[in-house]
């Protein structure tokens, strides 16, 4: 029988499929009951900076089309709405109980040297895995400056990368955005901001 | 933005009277995902990073082309919301299966494998011809291929009576081979599209036709 196990920039798993940053990883319950079901690993839902951003209610919209529920979603939802320390608490205790699994945790913070530098020792002491930039938000978190704001600008998306390649020995993993025309330009910024 | 509420007059989903643009996922993206995966798998300067795929990833058969166009990991969000965690077994079970069936024994013997293939226009082979092909016992005599090809595409799928009932025939000599036929057809595999013999290969790049070519037009 085929090895499914896979191995992305020092990042084990023991199948290659990962639940991505999203709802489904934003806390432990789910999370436990997806590693239960066999997920390779999963990307913990972004963290961001105390005090938690507040949702909205009503969060999602479909596109359907002939019959097909869900062809397309849409999800106006943020980042994390918990406080950093619990979900770092969280992060832990699953990490510790699913070491052969995939904990890799999606950050976005302020692009501010101080910003990175302040929570990648807090992630990086839960044991994770690695880290993924969330670079592709593209509501909410854009208008504040961070998200796909970030992704859009290859200048932004070097530095940031060279930040967490600074202050953690973490893979980081940069999640690009698709909007914007070009992906090689973003991919080329993380590219030269993880020193290759 | 997936639709506008025309009772609200606002954006879905509506946001006590409004609505906003949001993060689009889903099987609709795929397509995008998979052009900007293969673009960054191919590139020679950035085929260097190892690459975590995604963008509406919903079975095995997802998985494995994310995977051949070059990803090393890959990650699931809306199929999961779906149809809940235990999708997962699917997806194992069904790539596993075909990476048997296949021969590859680890993802790294999977990772990439059709990144070659993706090439620029300017490098098909304009030699090669594919044609329809109807396979009458299968037809239900809908007419949506004739309609299809003899409104918008080549007039080559003629309409007859043979016998009283309605009868489709591809004219091959009108035939372009552009797949839309067997797209709109509803019957699975009653429309096929048959490759033909390539006698050589000659893309735009040496084409007389090419005003950058080397190769000079010929007079007339």
């Amino acid at each position: 029988m085929a090895d499914l196990s896979t191995n992305i920039a020092g990042i084990r798993s023991p199948n290659p499929f990962w639940l991505a940053s999203a709802p489904p990883t934003d806390k432990e319950y789910n999370v436990r009951r997806a590693l239960e079901a066999g997920w390779g690993g999963v990307v913990w839902k972004t963290l961001g900076e105390d005090p938690p951003v507040v949702n909205v209610s009503s969060r999602y919209g479909a596109t359907r089309y002939n019959g097909q529920r869900m062809a397309g979603l849409n999800n106006i939802e943020l980042i994390t709405d918990r406080p950093l320390a619990v979900n770092l608490a969280e992060i832990k205790a699953v990490k510790k109980d699913y070491p052969d699994r995939a904990i890799i945790v999606s950050i976005m913070v302020p692009c501010v040297e101080e910003s990175w530098k302040r929570i990648l020792p807090l992630v990086e002491e839960t044991g994770a895995d690695g880290i993924e930039l969330n670079f592709g938000c593209p509501h909410g978190m854009s208008e504040r400056n961070m998200g796909s704001a970030v992704g859009q600008v290859p200048g932004y998306v070097e530095m940031v990368t060279r930040w967490c390649k600074q202050y953690t020995r973490m893979p980081v993993i940069v999640k690009l955005t698709p909007n914007i025309t070009n992906i090689l330009n973003p991919a080329r910024a993380a590219l030269r901001g993880g020193g290759g | 933005m997936v639709g506008v509420d025309l009772d609200a007059m606002a954006p879905m989903p509506v946001v006590d009277g409004r609505g906003t643009h949001g993060g689009y996922c889903g099987p609709a993206v795929k397509p995008i995902a998979l052009r900007m995966l293969g673009e960054i798998a191919r590139t020679p300067d950035t085929s260097v990073l190892p690459i975590s795929g995604i963008g509406g990833i919903s079975n095995w058969r997802d998985a494995a082309e994310f995977l051949v166009m070059g990803a090393t990991s890959l990650q699931v969000c809306t199929a999961a919301m779906h149809y809940g965690f235990r999708i997962v077994e699917d997806m194992i079970d069904g790539l596993s299966n075909w990476m048997d069936e296949k021969g590859f024994e680890t993802i790294a013997d999977v990772t990439g494998r059709a990144v070659p293939n993706f090439v620029n226009w300017n490098q098909l082979n304009l030699k090669f011809k594919t044609l329809a092909s109807i396979d009458q016992e299968a037809c239900i005599k809908c007419g949506l291929c004739h309609i299809a090809c003899e409104d918008t595409s080549h007039q080559a799928i003629s309409k007859t009576l043979l016998n009283g009932e309605r009868h489709y025939e591809v004219i091959d000599e009108e035939c372009v081979g552009c797949n839309l036929c067997a797209h709109v057809c509803p019957v699975d595999d009653c429309i096929t599209m048959v490759p033909q013999p390539v006698e050589d290969v000659q893309t735009w790049n040496e084409h007389p036709n090419n005003p950058m070519s080397k190769i000079p037009a010929k007079a007339g």
